[in-house]
């Protein structure tokens, strides 16, 4: 069984799957992703595209030179592709777990029945 | 700023980073922080902590041991157990000593100036438990910055008091439990968050309703003997230790995760120095220890040379080793490829 992906790992395959990003591009998107809870550096970030990159998740795409200074851009493999779509729907199904619990718990509170 | 300041600095930064990997991404990691600078004149300390971090954890994929920075949250928790475990202990055995005390520090109810290194032990647990990450890292730095403060003061006289502190053998350790309880995560879940309350407060309910004989320590000065009181609590911690770093190896090493078995070898470093009496018995650490002439101190060196021997053969023992498990593992259960 597939580990669940760790929350800034998540947020750069989510990053990626709107496109191919550079270093930069990927940072501020993580941050817009988390509305600025998960605010990566470079060091950090590129460590966990070694690893993405090592675990076949991620892959280099292209590069090009914007005011004398190196981007390179990365995309999602395939393999990356299902591991976002894996946990989506591991994430998806907690969500859809509690928010029946919340919803019955409300209907509790309104109509003052004990569940069973 | 322009870039041909700034960018210097940073690449300057890079020196943490094996030469290799300078040479392919110095580039365009100093690139995006260039990109992120805006009009700053130099590198923050935030950036410089990020990488030197980061080259640290580059060397670490580079020789194939990335396993040690997954395991050492883990590591972390568990260590602070032990510490936890082993503040209640000495708070409710030695430190309501009763032992005369005329000219010599009290620290409130308690018989010496350890007490403050084991109430900020507690305190830091705490804080692992309700604030994780840098909240509960910042809590541990100030336990161990207590701890060296304690050392320094140990046996001195301020003002014509005498302050009584701790010994080598147990400050060893503690620092060494310490050292990687720092490495605490922000994501950690419930379990190990609580796991430093639930040592402290098994090994406080233990000692009230467990064995009288244990709660009638008077000093610290148990030294140098493996089957007295104090160097018996400091082996039953290191076999607390291994027991749950071994439990934490089997439960995830079930489901294919290596991050137990990483922890478990970052921990053997920390339980050799809680078996300092016991390995002072035992060549070659017996003759290394005995190159300094007081009991306390080569009781010490004993332990530290066991747990810098195993803090570099054993991740590299692993490292070597998990290629190997792992190919047979997956031969085994695809044996037609």
């Amino acid at each position: 069984m597939p580990q669940p992906l760790r929350e800034p790992t998540f947020l750069i395959l989510t990053a990626l799957a709107g496109g191919p990003l550079h270093g930069y591009g990927l940072i501020a998107e993580v941050d817009r992703l988390s509305d600025g809870r998960v605010s990566l550096r470079p060091g950090t970030l590129y460590g966990a595209l070694d690893r993405l990159t090592d675990d076949g998740h991620v892959t280099a795409d292209r590069e090009e030179i914007v005011d004398g200074r190196l981007r390179r851009y990365y995309r999602l493999t395939p393999d990356g592709e299902t591991a976002l779509r894996t946990e989506t729907e591991r994430m998806r199904r907690h969500v859809q777990a509690a928010s029946a619990r919340l919803h019955g718990l409300g209907t509790t509170a309104m109509t003052g029945a004990v569940p069973a | 700023m322009s870039d041909e300041q700034l960018a210097p600095a940073y690449r300057k930064l890079l020196f943490a980073y094996p030469e290799r990997y300078r040479a392919e991404r110095g580039a365009e990691l100093v690139g995006a922080y260039l990109e992120m600078a805006g009009d700053r004149r130099r590198p923050r300390l935030a950036d410089a902590t990020d990488l030197i971090l980061g080259g640290l954890r580059q060397r670490l994929r580079s020789a194939g041991m990335m396993g040690l920075a997954d395991g050492l949250p883990i590591a972390a928790a568990l260590a602070m157990a032990a510490g936890s475990a082993l503040a209640v202990f000495f708070l409710l055995t030695v430190e309501p000593g009763t032992v005369s005390t005329v000219g010599w520090l009290r620290v409130g109810p308690f018989a010496t100036l350890g007490s403050v290194v084991f109430v900020a032990w507690l305190l830091a647990a705490i804080t692992a438990a309700v604030a994780p990450g840098a909240p509960t890292r910042f809590a541990v730095g100030g336990t161990i910055g207590t701890l060296l403060v304690v050392t320094v003061l140990s046996k001195k006289s301020l003002a014509m008091i005498q302050v009584d502190g701790l010994p080598a053998y147990i400050i060893v350790p503690l620092l060494g439990l310490a050292l990687i309880a720092l490495a605490q995560a922000r994501d950690n879940g419930w379990l190990l968050r609580l796991l430093p309350l639930v040592s402290a407060i098994t090994t406080a309910v233990w000692l009230k309703v467990g064995d009288a004989d244990i709660t009638r320590v008077a000093r610290y000065e148990s030294c140098c003997e493996p089957s007295e009181p104090l160097p018996m609590a400091l082996s039953t911690a290191a076999l607390g230790l291994l027991l749950a770093g071994a439990a934490a190896a089997v439960a995830l090493g079930r489901r294919g995760d290596q991050r137990g078995l990483w922890a478990l070898t970052i921990l053997i470093p920390p339980v050799m120095l809680l078996e300092s009496m016991w390995l002072d018995n035992l060549e070659p650490f017996r003759s290394l220890g005995s190159l300094v002439s007081s009991n306390d101190i080569n009781v010490a060196v004993a332990g530290m040379s066991a747990a810098a021997l195993t803090a570099v053969a054993l991740p590299l023992l692993l490292a070597r080793l998990l290629p190997l498990l792992n190919r047979r593992r997956d031969t085994f259960d695809d044996p037609v490829s």
